[in-house]
């Protein structure tokens, strides 16, 4: 029987796209507070201020792995089994992981408009 | 198939003889004077809303003294000192006692009968939730009266409320008095999460869940993330309080910002804590009134959880002005503008609701338009201040008050009150007054535009918040006039809601009204053991779909029509599908968490005003009070074998291991734990960001020689080890070996953490010299904790193995201390790699 094995895990699974965003959100406000408070803004990556490089490389990361998660949501079976709960949780997946990608994708923007330390 | 009674139902009529009569007389409340002993959360639910609302017209009285000081420039009704703690415990009493009071108490009262459960799975937690919270918040209000309120704002930002600056007792009383009814918070949404996911009818699966309950399932889980954040942050400020250690004074190594970063990163999600449960009722009320089903359900539910994780996103929004670097407030200005995306699905899945259907003039459905209004135009201003430049001008100004208010009162306060009327049938069984209802929406729809609309305008004319007068000739006299007019006019609102509720509300035990034709499972008929059988359901509105189904619950033709063991019982499903897996008994009334509770607030409260000794008394009587709790209301072992719940279903009462309700509430109380602990690494990660490398820790200090930790540490890993080794050892059946193995793991445990703490003290380091110091010994602090609770559980443990209460099948209070114990020695483990690794890996 799925539902009496699966625990909690597909609930949690449905999450995921904005568990990204979570990471993602972290990762890049943690990089500019550590670039500022260190005085590190000004070192260079790839001939590039390394504030925007790391942020946009986060950024295009975490889109992809948003990508593939609604990929995945959108392969999963349509309607299996009688409840259709696993159905309901791979849209659940999907509009989550879209919300995701709007969020990460203006977050990560902002690095094209403003400058890093002030 | 679409109806639950198409095919035979579970179990056949007539019902046998005395199954009602036994079901009555196990759910049979106590009477008069020992009231307080029942745990059925249908009553504890219908108190708490009450008490809720009790500190909300408390609250609102505050609100209205301040807006008679503002009423005239230059007043001097109340001084500065007053209108300090005034705004202070008006703001923290409505957010802290009333907001997240009052929506705990709906879950509480409203989930059982919408999922058709008997009850929750832990009644007692919540009773005992709710009478630390009644206590202690009584206690807490009335400092008011002795001029020992707080006074440094409800968000108590330091310096402003270091010892320096606030010397005396009152900022210890928010510290302590709203610190445990955080803790108070915590256990009920323990409770809301686990009853959500395990005690949801037959058949409703996560596709077929009332909306409320994800909201719910939301609610609960964002305080699982969010207030360990301001417990810890209040546990940092009660230690620089009283023992002097500088986490927040820059002059030795501190940080004030480090209280604004951990109290915002609950105080933000807290707005949506407060909203996502009232937009959660909104969508249960507003398919009723407009008899139309709810547009977009799934997208809905995404809403609740989306804007779940992302008003985590928000927290520096409230540190604009703090001098933080521009892109990283540009972060979070990008997440205030993607969390407005989920909200305003949710208003247009409304609106289209409303379109589609035929909304009727009740009063609930005044109050949601009402809602809708106030909070679109609370949204607005709120799109307004997420523009970094704008909130500089509207920063600490009476806009802001605006904005707050609007928000506030739309999104929450209105959203209640149609609820209340809605609801109010359910328990009372008849409604509330609609004249009344209706006068009171007028008079509290213009009373509040009126307070509130001017305050944008002489906001943006520099009124500045929380300061007492005002100077006459600045054109901020018409404005305060209207606002104090307005806070008049919405208060007689209150008064003859109050007044309705008095006049028409009683609990009574009812037959069954659905004044509204609703169609979710609240409204199926109820008694004190909620519906007498558990239906199975197929869609989101059995009572739309199905129209016989009331009768047929009432008559007891679905599950569970009775009681299996002659005690209070609830049906424990899969959380996903919801397919029956259990029938868990549960306690019936009972004094053990009354005592408990006031030993809690006694113990707290003492602390406040430093009497130790009492302290330590009430905390004995705590202690000793829950440990009679545990010890005769739980893991009673399988006292039968397997019961019928009907349509040949045969379920075991005692479960232990992964599906047992009780191991999933030990692992959220871990969950919130290691936010705590998380809170508690981002402490040091801050404090010597903001330090600078060569300033934290400070030259010259003194830091133990690695040896001793890693003895430390080897001794905490041993103790793990011989938890683990207790393990085949219950399994055999080896008591007294068993015994021998749960003590050692004790005694390793106690001398690791204590080899550690020593080597420390001895190599000289001190919490007070500086913040490095200060934050390592916070770190110990909490371990000691762990330590005590540790103590305490394996003692227990082992007089429970003594008794011959814990055997091979009856098992679980091992499998909780076992699952405790690791996360223990796993945390203690991390906290030495903090303490020992952190700075010096760096240094080398
Ligand atoms: C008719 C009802 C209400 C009135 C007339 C009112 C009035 C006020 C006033 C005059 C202030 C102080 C302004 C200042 O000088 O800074 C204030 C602050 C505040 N109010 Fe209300 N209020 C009402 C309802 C509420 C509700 C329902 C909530 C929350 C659910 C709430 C939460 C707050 C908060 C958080 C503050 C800020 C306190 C601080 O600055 O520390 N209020 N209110």
């Amino acid at each position: 029987m799925s539902g009496r094995a699966a625990g909690l895990a597909p609930l949690i699974g449905a999450t995921a796209g904005l568990i990204v965003w979570a990471l993602h959100f972290g990762a890049i406000y943690l990089a500019n507070a550590i670039a500022c408070g260190r005085g590190l803004a000004g070192h260079r990556l790839f001939g590039q201020p390394i504030i925007p490089v790391l942020i946009l490389a986060a950024t295009a990361l975490a889109l992809l792995l948003l990508l593939g998660i609604g990929m995945r949501a959108r392969r999963r079976p349509r309607v299996r089994d009688g409840a259709g709960v696993r159905h309901f949780l791979a849209r659940l997946t999907l509009a989550t992981t879209l919300l995701a990608a709007l969020a990460v994708t203006w977050e990560g923007a902002a690095v094209l408009l403003v400058g890093p330390c002030g | 198939m679409s109806g639950p009674s198409a095919g035979p139902l579970p179990n056949p009529l007539p019902r046998p003889d005395g199954e009602l009569a036994a079901l009555e007389r196990a759910w049979e409340g106590p009477r008069g004077w020992r009231f307080p002993t029942e745990v059925n959360n249908a009553w504890i639910g219908v108190l708490y809303l009450g008490t809720a609302l009790l500190f909300f017209v408390l609250a609102g009285l505050l609100a209205l003294l301040m807006r008679v000081q503002l009423s005239v420039a230059g007043n001097d009704l109340i001084g500065h000192d007053l209108y300090n703690q005034l705004f202070t415990t008006h703001g923290t009493v409505m957010m802290f006692l009333f907001a997240v009071p009052a929506m705990e108490a709906m879950g509480v009262y409203l989930l059982p009968a919408m999922l058709a459960a008997r009850d929750l799975p832990f009644p007692r937690l919540s009773a005992f939730a709710y009478w630390a919270y009644a206590i202690g918040g009584l206690v807490f209000f009335s400092s008011i009266f002795y001029g020992a309120a707080p006074d440094g704002g409800w968000f108590m930002n330091p310096p402003l409320t270091s010892k320096q600056y606030s010397p005396g007792v009152n900022a210890d009383f928010w510290l302590l008095g709203i610190g445990f009814i955080e803790i108070s918070a915590i256990a009920g949404a323990i409770e809301i999460i686990i009853g959500i996911l395990r005690n949801r009818a037959p058949g409703m699966t996560l596709a077929r869940m009332p909306i409320f309950a994800w909201a719910m399932l939301v609610f609960a889980g964002m305080i699982v993330f969010a207030f360990p954040a301001v417990i810890w942050g209040t546990i940092l400020l009660e230690l620089e309080r009283a023992f002097d250690w500088p986490f927040f004074r820059a002059e030795r190594g501190g940080d004030p910002l480090l209280w604004q970063h951990l109290f915002w990163f609950f105080g933000h999600p807290e707005v949506y804590i407060i909203f996502l449960p009232a937009a959660g009722m909104v969508s249960m009320i507003l398919p009723t009134m407009v008899r139309a089903r709810l547009l977009g359900y799934g997208l809905v539910a995404m809403a609740l959880v989306g804007t779940g994780f992302l008003s985590f996103g928000l927290w520096v929004h409230h540190m604009y002005a703090t001098g933080i670097p521009p892109l990283s407030l540009s972060f979070f200005s990008a997440a205030s503008f993607a969390v407005a995306v989920p909200t305003g699905i949710q208003v247009f899945a409304w609106i289209g609701t409303i379109a589609l259907g035929r909304p009727r003039a009740e009063v609930p459905m005044l109050f949601i338009l009402g809602f809708l209004f106030i909070f679109v135009l609370g949204g607005l201003t709120g799109v307004m201040v997420a523009v970094v430049p704008f909130d500089w001008q509207a920063h600490d100004t009476h806009f802001i008050v605006a904005h707050l208010h609007y928000v506030l009162i739309g999104g929450m306060v209105f959203p209640l009150i149609a609820a209340l009327y809605y609801w109010a049938p359910l328990p009372a069984g008849r409604p509330l007054s609609k004249r009344l209802g209706t006068t009171a929406f007028w008079l509290l729809f213009l009373g509040i535009n009126l307070t509130f609309f001017p305050m944008h305008i002489s906001g943006l004319m520099g009124m500045p918040r929380r300061i007492y007068t005002y100077p006459a000739g600045m054109g901020l006299d018409l404005w305060n006039q209207l606002s104090t007019a307005g806070a008049v006019i919405a208060a007689a609102g209150i008064a003859v809601i109050v007044w309705d509720l008095i006049r028409n509300f009683r609990v009574t035990n009812h037959a069954g009204v659905n004044p509204d034709g609703a169609g979710t499972l609240e409204w199926l008929p109820q008694g004190s053991y909620a519906a007498r059988s558990i239906p199975r359901v197929s869609s989101l509105e059995p009572l739309w779909d199905d129209p016989a189904l009331p009768e047929q619950v009432r008559q007891g033709q679905h599950f569970l029509p009775g009681t299996a063991t002659g005690r209070r019982e609830t049906l424990v499903t899969s959380p996903l599908e919801a397919e029956p897996q259990y029938v868990a008994i549960i306690p019936g009334p009972g004094w053990a968490h009354v005592i408990a509770a006031i030993g809690t607030a006694g113990f707290f409260l003492s602390l406040t005003v430093e009497l130790v000794w009492l302290a330590a008394a009430f905390g004995a009587v705590a202690v000793a009070a829950m440990l009679h709790w545990l010890w005769t209301g739980t893991d009673l072992g399988p006292i039968r074998d397997q019961v019928d719940i009907g349509g040949g279903l045969r379920l075991p009462v005692y479960v232990t291991g992964r599906e047992a309700v009780g191991q999933w509430a030990m692992a959220v109380l871990l969950i919130v734990d290691g936010v705590i602990f998380a809170c508690l690494a981002f402490t040091h990660g801050y404090l010597w960001l903001v330090g600078g490398d060569a300033a934290w820790p400070p030259a010259g200090t003194a830091l133990p020689d690695p040896a001793a930790p890693a003895l430390a540490a080897v001794l905490v890993a041993a103790s793990g080890g011989a938890m683990r080794l207790a393990e085949p050892l219950l399994r055999r059946g080896h008591s007294g070996l068993m015994i021998l193995a749960v003590l050692a793991a004790l005694v390793l445990l106690l001398l690791g953490l204590g080899a550690d703490l020593l080597a420390l003290w001895r190599a000289g380091l001190r919490p007070t010299a500086h913040s490095f110091g200060a934050a390592i010994y916070a770190n110990q602090f909490w371990q000691g904790l762990h330590a005590a609770a540790a103590t305490v559980m394996t003692l227990y443990l082992v007089a429970r193995i003594g008794a011959g209460l814990i055997d091979p099948v009856r098992r679980l209070t091992f499998d909780n201390v076992r699952l405790f114990w690791s996360y223990t020695a796993v945390q203690a483990l991390a906290g030495m790699a903090l303490t020992h690794l952190f700075p010096r890996g760096l240094w080398a």
